[in-house]
């Protein structure tokens, strides 16, 4: 293991000033950052620990939503009455992700900052395309967890589970930098390799995630569903969040009013099913087949040789996952 | 309470407290004064020839002592039977990760860094990463010297990189398949498989000026290494001295010397001290997994069910060597055949060189590949015939006077009763449970194991403490073996199990005994230890006669005393003496402290009997993700009496769960001679939430060759799960999964082509 200084900022502005200098990197519960900088694959002499600035840590109403600040622990998140209650595709992704012991480690920041799960990337042999090798060499090799869509020389899937049913129930990140914070969407946050091959998100250096704001506007019902090798301690083949909301059809039925499907371990980014969630507005929810809808999903994918299944595992739980919502109204 | 019957009481660990304390030390934790760090430097490619090595710019780091390569060892090959591993790559490199240079430094960061400036320029070279291309006559040969290796168990066979071509059988072949109605033919693939033991190799040597080598390592076979490096190394074996260590897992991988050779001449280069410690990159990367198999099996068959003939094929990928085999083929490829009457048969199976990972022994070696083989091309023929599985295999299993298909002449041959056990317990004549949505289904296999052979040297003294004293140079792998070595002592001379102690000698100060594996440990090694304590015993009772005033034949001993009890002769006649003061009266005899020591060697015969392990798996099977949950599970064994039954129970379980990862999950993935699973997040193994209900049958009764007419259980759990859970999810699917792990994206495709009936 390299040498690394740890510090914990006492204040985001503390944080910031720690965050200025090169070789520092924001570090969590450190799940994901240590064993890249054990095996080489991340360069940090200096980690910068946020559980201490006052706040940060904590799960806390506000304007009728919830903001959760970046340092609060997996754990935390998927025990929330709150986020159980109002948020259930967060609570089941974060309740669901990993392990027992890293949901207590890991933090909400953390998680939607995680590195891609490619091995190409993680092997510390391979001088990969997204660290700035020469090319993508799982194109030539095994594709099979690969992504189906959104693919741009390089190929992988963005790995955070509570990203996908964060941009599901529309949520936004707040941030704190050198220039100032800023506050955007979720599905504004994550970049594919088109834009810059070698992160997948949009902050600029020295810039962090700080808190997590959960809308009082959204969708009332919501549900998050993995496909996975193993049942802990594994990253998703495919997932979906799916949220919806209803309207009064005024005959006393129900109306989809807002529908968001969205969908993990297909693209490099938290994919949303727009040609689904268009369809399903505006319908009358006793009359929407699961199934049509579902079949809608992932219209232009171009998958790789080993992993055309994940596409029918796709609208398989596209499926499910809307008839569960629906199934009870 | 102390408790003094000692065989069959479910006794826990006796190092468990050390080991969960941190107090057990093992290989990595040995530290010795003026001890450098050794690091490897490792080829990245997979076929290479070395054009130059350059190591000045690495000898300039501070804290740097040696640093070596090929051409500062003697040109001498290593090996565990075959001996065609170089320590350090010589001229040309066989598989990426393969050891080029070695440096020795003051600190780990130091070793590292001189790794990084060790210049090495290579030519490529055409690689073969596939067994069956390997042993095409156009494919290069890996090993053109092959012929001159020691340790090959025949000459060459002539087939291009095939290193050891065994067969067995009996009958003809031929004739059998003119007889037959039907013939079936179905081929599978077995994956590449870890052991993933919690402790990764490490060992720490002492290249001493006074000639000698002191070494410690996580090796479970101390005496075998002690050979392997005294051949090596070129020097005598009275030279070498392994240390007892604790060894953190072993699963069948910690029996390879590893880095050992290499730790050597970095010590006598740099004249300290050096340990080398993998971390698991490196395991994943470069150790020695289970080997990856293909398979064919042909079997002609009566209308009536009846078998007549097969002809069966294995081909094992060894990889860049076979010097991690200790007897160089598979033995258990000889299961090809299951435990069936089979008149003609014939085995062939191929260990063949390529330019992948080296491979070695795993649990049960050969056999959880070749029976997940054959026990679902049974399944496979019994479905395409219409005969029930159960029933298919019921007309052809091996019963009492048979002669197994590879010419095993057993008594007491429980095959039937176990399988039948294991039926009835998973309800096989009810009704498969429907659920909506779900595939379900349900799959048997069965496969014998007998237990294996080798040699043991025990001690067990006693001194006026009353403490027996269990002296021997073998260490516990993880199996709970020295508690159950301590239970025969502490039965044979009827004392408390707590009070029986363990002292670990090293290699120079006992004869030689094989180490823990091949379900050997409970049978030679508890022979030789029940035969010392039986003649301590004899020897306790003879110096208490007198002290007691009674003849020999008068004296027992209970409780922790000699006793005499009342006879016909003398009937109020009671005395008893404490055991540790009759060896208080005795002379000098262990370590000058009075006492009485016994010692007893035993080397074991292939027995004639064997051990039956019959398994039924229930799965259901989501058609829409493929997800497939193993629901039950229930595993039957054929037991002899039980020494320690949670112990007993620890190694079912353990055996049936690492059996569930190489069924549905685990698996080395490679590509062009590079693992790319190289972590624990990747390389899969089993959660808790992964395991299913799990039901173990003992089927009792049977006598085993080990004391106390026991068998061991150390791999038997582990071998038909694959098969049991793969006939399940044919089941379930109705169409096969030939290849393992038998994973979602697999089911998928199999739901999927039996849909549009291809």
């Amino acid at each position: 293991m390299p040498p690394f200084q740890y510090i914990e900022a006492e204040s985001l502005d503390d944080a910031v000033g720690l965050l200025a200098e090169s070789g520092a990197a924001v570090v969590g519960g450190g799940t994901d950052l240590l064993p890249q900088v054990r095996d080489g694959i991340v360069a940090a002499e200096r980690l910068v620990g946020l559980g201490a600035v006052p706040g940060l840590a904590e799960i806390s109403e506000s304007g009728g939503g919830l903001v959760i600040g970046a340092a609060a622990t997996i754990a935390d998140v998927a025990g929330h009455s709150g986020v159980r209650r109002r948020y259930a595709a967060l609570g089941e992704a974060a309740g669901g992700l990993a392990t027992p012991q890293i949901r207590n480690a890991g933090t909400i920041g953390g998680n939607l900052n995680q590195r891609p799960r490619c091995w190409y990337y993680r092997s510390p042999l391979i001088p990969c395309l997204k660290k700035g090798g020469d090319r993508c060499y799982a194109l030539a090799g095994n594709t099979r967890l690969l992504c189906v869509t959104g693919g741009d020389r390089c190929y992988i899937v963005h790995p955070s589970d509570t990203a996908v049913a964060l941009s599901a129930l529309d949520a936004r990140l707040e941030t704190a930098g050198r220039g100032g914070g800023r506050e955007l969407a979720v599905g504004d946050f994550f970049a594919g390799p088109g834009r810059d091959l070698q992160r997948e998100n949009v902050l600029e250096p020295g810039e962090l995630v700080v808190r997590v704001i959960l809308p009082a506007d959204a969708p009332e019902r919501s549900v998050y569903l993995k496909v996975r090798e193993r049942e802990s301690g594994d990253f998703a083949l495919v997932s979906v969040a799916a949220a919806l909301s209803f309207d009064d059809s005024g005959d006393g039925g129900a109306v989809i009013g807002q529908a968001r499907v969205v969908l993990g371990g297909v693209a490099p980014v938290p994919y949303r099913a727009v040609e689904v969630e268009e369809w399903l507005v505006g319908r009358l929810a006793s009359g929407v087949d699961p199934a049509e809808a579902a079949a809608l999903v992932l219209p232009n994918a171009t998958p790789l040789p080993q992993n055309g299944y994940k596409i029918p595992m796709a609208r398989n739980i596209v499926k499910r996952a809307l008839a569960s919502l629906l199934g009870n109204e | 309470m102390a408790i003094y019957s000692a065989i069959g009481s479910s006794i826990t660990r006796g190092e468990g407290p050390d080991k969960v304390t941190g107090k057990s030390l093992y290989a990595a934790d040995i530290t010795l004064p003026g001890m450098l760090w050794g690091k490897a430097l490792r080829s990245p490619f997979p076929h290479a020839r070395i054009v130059s090595l350059d190591t000045s710019r690495a000898r300039a780091v501070p804290g740097v002592r040696a640093v070596i390569t090929a051409a500062d060892l003697p040109d001498s090959l290593v090996g565990r039977r075959l001996r065609d591993m170089p320590v350090l790559a010589r001229g040309v490199v066989r598989f990426a990760g393969e050891k080029v240079a070695a440096v020795a430094a003051d600190d780990p960061a130091a070793a590292e860094e001189a790794l990084l400036l060790i210049d090495v320029e290579y030519e490529e070279l055409p690689p073969i990463f596939d067994a069956a291309a390997a042993m095409s006559p156009g494919a290069p040969a890996l090993h053109p010297a092959m012929s001159s290796y020691e340790g090959l168990p025949q000459p060459p066979s002539g087939i291009n990189n095939v290193f050891a071509h065994i067969t067995w059988g009996q009958g003809d072949v031929a004739q059998g398949f003119a007889e037959a109605d039907l013939v079936f033919e179905h081929s599978f693939n077995a994956q590449l498989m870890h052991q993933a033991y919690i402790e990764p190799h490490a060992c720490l040597v002492s290249a001493e000026p006074s000639g000698k080598a002191q070494v410690w390592v996580n090796n479970k076979d101390p005496y075998a290494l002690r050979e392997q490096l005294a051949a090596v190394w070129g020097l005598p074996e009275e030279r070498i001295v392994l240390h007892p260590c604790s060894i953190g897992g072993d699963f069948g991988g910690k029996g390879s010397f590893m880095d050992a050779p290499l730790c050597y001449y970095l010590s006598l280069h740099s004249g300290r001290p050096v340990k080398m410690v993998m971390d698991y990159i490196q395991e994943l990367m470069a150790a020695n997994p289970r080997h990856p198999a293909v398979m064919t099996i042909k079997s002609g068959v009566k209308r009536d069910g009846a078998l007549v003939a097969r002809q069966a094929r294995v081909v094992f990928d060894s990889g860049a060597y076979g010097a991690f085999k200790p007897t160089v083929y598979l033995r258990g490829a000889d299961h090809l055949c299951g435990v069936y009457r089979i008149p003609h048969a014939r085995i062939d199976s191929y260990m063949v060189y390529t330019n992948n990972v080296p491979k070695g022994h795993m649990r049960s070696p050969a056999k959880p590949q070749v029976v997940f083989a054959v026990e679902s091309h049974t399944d496979l023929i019994a479905r395409e015939m219409g005969l029930d599985p159960y029933e298919f295999r019921r007309i052809n299993l091996l019963r009492d006077g048979d002669s197994s298909p590879v010419g095993h002449q057993w008594r007491e041959i429980r095959a039937d009763e176990t399988l039948r056990r294991a039926a009835q317990s998973a309800g096989w004549d009810t009704p498969k449970p429907a659920k909506p949505g779900t595939l379900t289904g349900r799959g048997l296999a069965i496969t014998d194991l007998s237990q294996g052979v080798g040699r043991f040297a025990a001690r067990v003294s006693i001194g006026a403490s009353g403490r027996p004293k269990l002296h021997m140079a073998f260490w516990d792998t993880g199996t709970g073996s020295h508690t159950v070595l301590r239970q025969m002592v502490a039965q044979e001379l009827s004392v408390p199990v707590d009070e029986v102690d363990i002292e670990l000698l090293d290699t120079s100060e006992m004869p030689f005994s094989s180490g823990s594996g091949g379900t050997r440990v409970t049978y030679t090694a508890g022979q030789a230890v029940v035969g010392a304590a039986r003649e301590l015993r004899r020897q306790l009772i003879r110096a208490a006669a007198p002290l007691l005033d009674s003849p020999e034949e008068d004296v027992s001993l209970h409780s922790g005393r000699v006793v005499v009890g009342p006879s016909p002769q003398r009937p109020a006649y009671y005395r008893t003496i404490a055991i540790g003061e009759v060896a208080a009266h005795a002379p000098a005899a262990n370590h000058g402290e009075a006492g009485i020591v016994a010692e007893y060697e035993f080397a074991s015969e292939p027995p004639d009997v064997t051990s039956f392990c019959a398994q039924a798996a229930e799965v259901e099977i989501d058609p829409e993700t493929g997800a497939i949950t193993v629901t039950r599970f229930v595993t039957a064994h054929d037991v002899g009496a039980i020494l320690n039954p949670l112990l007993h129970q620890g190694q079912v379980e353990g055996g049936v769960i690492q059996g569930l990862g190489y069924a549905l999950m685990e698996e080395l993935q490679t590509e062009d001679g590079h693992i790319s699973t190289l972590s624990f997040g990747d390389y899969k193994i089993p959660t808790s939430a992964d395991i299913p209900p799990l039901t173990t049958v003992l089927v009792e009764g049977a006598s085993g060759p080990a004391p106390y007419r026991s068998k061991g259980i150390g791999e038997s759990a582990n071998i038909p799960v694959a098969a049991a859970i793969a006939n399940a999810v044919t089941d379930a699917i109705g169409a096969p999964i030939t290849n393992l792990p038998l994973t979602a994206e697999k089911a998928m495709t199999a739901i999927k082509n039996r849909e549009s009936g291809n």
